[in-house]
């Protein structure tokens, strides 16, 4: 079994709470030994998550719950509110082909969260919306 | 977020100093807005000192493509890591700058 290294943080679904977290997620990063280029798409897709929620989700606490683990070759980082159920995988794709004249850059972080990750999946449970980002520390495989 | 500034040849080169996200964004919106409100439209934003930026920073910067446009200026990007670069890349927004390998090049582009 490899080891599992975890780190978890509840935050108020704010943008203070989003600093709070990509702080924190700094932090686990360099605890952790984590590549600079995997660190950059945790914190790209993390900010965009959260921010969405502290503007959108209305979690009935008030809450986000994030949770950080290493677990051998593998990176989850998973975000947990108890907002009405939100599937934000859903969202029609971002226009990312328009002239700059006609080009907005509504969806365009959601795309990013979709495309930077080597997984992401939503689910609902227990009343709860979860969102897990998950990657590899390395793409080599032998040494997962 | 620091935001350094210098002024070269009637070119203005702005260079962010670490995240560009949805917590230090509206810090460099209101940066750039000031150049253009002083009249300045030959504009380059050095990315040499930027870590990575998100979605909240793109619609900083499609802002103020936008307004290049429109005021018939010049605006030119350098120096992104392979992490700026990949986001440039998936968000579609490669097409819509000019973007430079170094500083020096961006300044040159910016003259021209």
């Amino acid at each position: 079994m490899p080891e599992v290294y975890l780190h978890r943080v509840t935050v108020p679904a704010s943008a203070d709470g989003v600093r709070q977290t990509l702080d924190e997620f700094e932090q686990f990063s360099r605890t952790r030994g984590l590549s600079d280029e995997l660190r950059r798409r945790i914190l790209v897709a993390l900010d965009e998550v959260l921010s969405n929620i502290a503007r959108h989700g209305q979690p009935a606490d008030g809450l986000v719950r994030v949770e950080f683990k290493v677990a051998g070759n593998r990176l989850d980082v998973s975000v947990e509110d108890d907002a009405p159920p939100f599937n934000p995988l859903d969202a029609p794709s971002a226009d990312t082909v328009s002239p700059l004249e006609q080009r907005k850059a509504g969806g365009v972080g959601i795309e990013l969260v979709r495309t930077l990750l080597e997984n992401v999946r939503y689910e609902h449970t227990g009343g709860r919306n979860r969102l897990t980002l998950t990657d590899r520390l390395t793409r080599h495989t032998d040494q997962s | 977020m620091t935001i350094n500034e210098s002024h070269e040849a009637g070119v203005v080169v702005v260079s962010p100093q670490g995240r560009i996200d949805s917590t230090t964004s509206a810090i460099l919106e209101r940066h750039l807005q000031g150049i253009a409100a002083a009249g300045q439209t030959r504009i380059v934003v050095d990315f040499s000192g930027v870590d990575y930026i998100s979605s909240a920073g793109l619609r900083v910067l499609l802002a103020l493509a936008k307004r290049g446009r429109e005021q018939k200026g010049r605006v030119v990007l350098s120096a992104m890591n392979d992490s700026v670069r990949q986001v440039f890349e998936l968000a579609g927004f490669v097409a819509l700058f000019t973007i430079a390998p170094t500083r020096a090049e961006a300044l040159q582009s910016a003259m021209a």
